[in-house]
């Protein structure tokens, strides 16, 4: 009995002498430009991330710095750059549907139904009978049951990410990559978006990494917060985030590490 | 307005400003119609179009979507098919009467190819503009969950041609009309552009006059059938109507 409660919750210091486990995505850029006829734009600097199994990295930086750049790097959806990715140890090429991708916008595809949106990351009929209960799931944890069968273009701006997220988590991915995807909505919405997502990665133990400019909600939702340069982006600061959740936004804690990222953002906005 | 277009028409035979023998009143007309309608006359001459127009429309949609599709999604498709199609398409498609009849005589074939023509240029140009519209950011979508290139074609750069081939759709059966009549007119036995131009040569502009409304109800009603599925097939799009 006591050597169950010792796995399912190892001590603290358990870790300590076990070897860092393998990271789910590690990504290691060496430059990253585009040119167009007329000029060559560096977009990423030098930049190396690994991305832990379960933990959620929120990754902040100035707007046009290349966030999503490197988001879209690290989903395959880009790769013409110079470095290379590795999920699960295996060099990256293209996008696999074992990474969970959400979007700025939803981007449902507006002659599906909701329910029809989700199933399309499956692979075929079968998969969609055998993840029947998932979707069910699904749509509940979202609170979208009554709208299943309704059209994108009826639903909310919130409702269509919610849509869209249930979509990127039917597959069961190992990891979850957002991109800014409550940039659009309301802050009342915004904040319930957040519980849903701690909630949803949190509860799984999945990995996720959310790109956003919104220093709350990279406090909110990161166990680590990362501070990236202005273009070509870097590394400027890790912060790990070592507050309970759910994590008030009023507290002091809270405060103090808002000024801190506020700070290292400011100071790289003047070189 | 209708009805005023209506008293014009019979003033201007009545008081002889346009001579009898050549266009009836409407009151004739719409005996003569009545007539016709009863002694299966009309209807013999609208099925013999129908049947032409409804086979044309349907060959030429379905290769003009086909060919479309291969253009808009391969690149061998746009290198190889694309200068040819776009050189022959804006050709009317009357000037194929005289080929299509020396080809294929006077029977039906020559018709419902003629009527297939015109449909499939206008379909090709809709439907490979439409696919290729189809957004990038919704292609990404099918590449983040690995989809293979006939679910990408499937279900997101076909249904997104939709809007273009349903109105490309009504502007085919349009011109099918057109051309039938024309061809009819042409070299015919029986069918209803064969009924006007028949009834012209022997001066009964009553005759004439019914066959003429009857190929505009049965353009309304087949426009309308169009616009319909249109509606449904398009059913999902929030916009002002």
């Amino acid at each position: 009995m006591t050597t169950t409660t010792a796995l399912q919750q190892p001590a603290p210091d358990a870790d300590v002498n076990v070897q860092q486990p393998a990271p789910v995505l590690s990504v290691s850029i060496r430059n990253k430009e585009v040119k167009s006829k007329s000029h060559q734009l560096k977009i990423l600097d030098a930049l190396t991330l690994d991305v832990q199994p379960g933990k959620f990295i929120a990754i902040v930086g100035p707007s046009g710095c290349g966030k999503t750049s490197l988001l879209r790097i690290m989903a395959g959806l880009d790769t013409r750059y110079q470095g290379e990715t590795l999920f699960k140890g295996e060099q990256m090429r293209s996008p696999s549907r074992h990474l969970g991708y959400v979007f700025q916008e939803p981007r449902l595809l507006p002659w599906m139904s909701a329910e029809a949106n989700v199933e399309f990351a499956l692979r075929n009929g079968k998969e969609r009978k055998r993840n029947r209960a998932l979707i069910d799931t699904l749509f509940a944890e979202m609170g979208l049951s009554a709208f299943r069968s309704a059209w994108p273009g009826q639903l909310s701006g919130g409702m269509r990410q919610r849509v869209a997220l249930a979509r990127a988590l039917v597959n069961a991915p190992s990891a979850l990559l957002l991109d800014e995807p409550f940039g659009a909505l309301d802050s009342f919405t915004r904040q319930r978006m957040h519980r849903l997502v701690e909630d949803l990665t949190v509860s799984r133990g999945l990995t996720a990494v959310l790109i956003t400019h919104d220093i709350d909600e990279a406090i909110s939702l990161g166990d680590e917060v990362i501070v990236l340069t202005p273009r070509p982006a870097r590394i400027k600061a890790r912060i790990e985030v070592p507050l309970p959740r759910p994590r008030s936004i009023v507290a002091p804690e809270f405060d103090a590490l808002r000024r801190l990222i506020f700070s290292h953002l400011h100071e790289s906005n003047d070189p | 307005m209708p009805l005023s277009l209506v008293l014009v028409w019979h003033w201007s035979v009545i008081s002889g400003l346009v001579p009898g023998t050549l266009i009836a009143p409407p009151l004739d007309v719409l005996t003569r119609f009545v007539r016709l309608l009863a002694d299966g006359t009309l209807l013999n001459h609208a099925v013999a179009s129908l049947v032409r127009i409804l086979c044309g429309y349907a060959i030429g949609m379905t290769l003009g979507i086909a060919l479309g599709a291969l253009i808009g999604t391969s690149r061998l498709g746009s290198r190889f098919l694309e200068p040819t199609a776009l050189t022959l398409i804006p050709m009317p498609a009357v000037a194929w009467i005289p080929l299509l009849v020396i080809l294929l005589g006077i029977g039906e074939t020559s018709k419902i190819v003629l009527v297939a023509i015109g449909s499939f240029s206008t379909l090709v140009i809709a439907t490979s503009a439409g696919v290729r519209n189809a957004s990038k950011e919704l292609v990404e979508v099918a590449d983040v969950f690995e989809k293979s290139r006939f679910d990408l074609f499937l279900h997101i750069l076909l249904p997104a041609a939709i809007p273009n081939i349903v109105s490309a759709a009504r502007v085919a059966m349009a011109l099918s009309w057109t051309l039938l009549v024309a061809a009819e007119v042409i070299a015919s036995a029986d069918g209803l552009g064969w009924l006007i131009w028949d009834s012209r040569n022997f001066a009964r502009p009553d005759v004439m006059i019914s066959g003429m409304v009857a190929i505009g109800i049965l353009g309304k009603c087949t426009d309308l059938a169009i616009y319909r599925l249109g509606l449904y097939l398009t059913r999902w799009d929030e916009v002002y109507r």
